[in-house]
């Protein structure tokens, strides 16, 4: 039985409003009134034991599918012009988007509501944020002051812990491994807005002796812990900031000290690669994320930063500060 | 039956058409071509976009060439054969329409 908590909490990530019926730790207060009600989802629980999948016609499209090699579906995406979307995700539950994108619906798997709702935050709710308008990256991003710093790169690149670590000297967390943007509606050609997250990030036990406890805690709360990685919420202030720094992280085995680089002239593919949820592949949204990719370059400075083998998070932090515009300001 | 293949002096005489499922944007140091039908991605150098915007804009490679040839300096004759292969390659990635109707 899943704790649905009694009364509604609301609040603001990824340029959504968001409504929840249940406890939702790492939902970031919501500003009154914020021009993101106008994009309001309802997210709640399923009945104690509907099934979602068996309520979602057959003929739906499969965005994306996986399966055990007995046939049993480890992971899916499929897309309906009525009945909307839904996630199915081993280990983590049933998720349902209706075709408005404007409620969801959960029907989680058995275990810690932390651990099913890293699928809510980090797939189910970035696809909302998509069908409502915006589009979204793979990156994570700290602020300082009103302006934001993005890192973008693959899985494990670590994008995750340079964020924390910059949070423990100072910055401000934007967001972790996904980040929504827009055009300003009040500023249409200049710089996109960069909407916070929910204020979750994980931290791999790989990098966590990087960290003394002292600075993990003053920052954030853990929440709960996988085998993988330990999940904090951490204070999110709600208002978007304008990125003005993009750092792609690669690993590279020939170097100690991490290096930077600019990258000048920015190669495109590195932006449009970084598309969170490729899936959804309608000529709306790839001409929305061409568009997107094309304002960030002309609005950021772009760097490389080449991470060897014993950088560890704090030398690359430093190397970070040290290039981008907004930490000298 | 095979389809003869366009010769430049047709190409030249005919209409080119940028269709409305051909999209761009700028960066730095190229320009992303984007056929939303296919959802495949283009690059074009400078140059490269300039003659597709001409293209679009004048409906002729001949208008086209006249037009790169003035901004760079150059006779016609030496430009007219870049922007038809530059044409063709468009053509064949759907990212212009030919037409020789009229031609």
């Amino acid at each position: 039985m899943h704790d649905r908590g009694g009364e509604h909490r609301v609040g603001t990530a990824f340029g959504l409003t968001v409504e929840v019926e249940f406890p939702c730790p790492g939902l970031p207060p919501r500003d009154q009134p914020h021009p993101c009600d106008a994009r309001l989802v309802r997210v709640g629980l399923a009945h104690p034991g509907e099934s979602l999948p068996d309520a979602f016609p057959t003929d739906a499209e499969a965005l994306w599918t996986v399966r055990h090699p007995d046939g049993h579906i480890a992971g899916f995406l499929g897309a309906h012009p009525v009945a909307g979307y839904l996630f199915q995700a081993e280990g983590y539950g049933d998720f349902h988007i209706t075709a408005d994108a404007a409620v969801v619906r959960c029907a989680p798997s058995d275990g810690a509501a932390w651990s099913w709702q890293r699928y809510l935050v980090g797939q189910v709710l970035p696809l909302v944020a998509i069908l409502r308008g915006l589009e979204v990256f793979h990156a994570s991003v700290v602020g300082v002051g009103s302006v934001g710093v993005a890192f973008l790169g693959g899985s494990r690149s670590g994008k995750s812990t340079l964020a924390t670590m910059l949070v423990t000297r100072g910055a401000r967390f934007v967001t972790d491994d996904v980040v929504a943007v827009e055009r300003d509606p009040s500023d249409p050609g200049g710089p996109p807005l960069a909407h916070p997250g929910f204020g979750l990030a994980s931290l791999r036990h790989s990098a966590a002796p990087a960290f003394s406890p002292d600075a993990l805690n003053r920052i954030a709360d853990r929440i709960g812990a996988d085998a993988e990685a330990t999940r904090f919420a951490i204070p999110v202030d709600p208002a978007p900031v304008r990125i003005d720094s993009l750092f792609f992280l690669r690993h590279v085995a020939d170097v100690d000290a991490p290096t930077i680089e600019p990258l000048s002239p920015l190669d495109p593919g590195l932006l449009l690669g970084s598309v969170y949820n490729s899936r959804l592949r309608t000529p709306a949204r790839l001409l929305r994320h061409l568009d997107l990719s094309a304002a960030l370059a002309a609005s950021s400075t772009a760097f490389r930063v080449n991470i060897g083998p014993r950088s560890g998070p704090e030398a690359v932090a430093e190397a970070v500060e040290s290039h981008a515009p907004s930490f000298s300001r | 039956m095979t389809e003869e293949p366009l010769t430049d002096d047709a190409l030249i005489r005919a209409h080119v058409r940028v269709p409305d499922h051909v999209a761009s944007r700028e960066f730095e140091a190229e320009t992303v071509i984007l056929n939303l039908s296919t959802g495949q991605y283009h690059g074009l150098n400078p140059t490269g976009s300039k003659i597709l915007d001409l293209l679009r804009d004048t409906g002729s490679v001949t208008r086209t060439a006249e037009a790169v040839a003035t901004q760079y300096g150059q006779a016609v004759e030496d430009v007219v054969g870049d922007v038809t292969e530059l044409c063709r390659t468009l053509a064949e990635r759907g990212l212009v329409e030919i037409d020789v109707t009229d031609a």
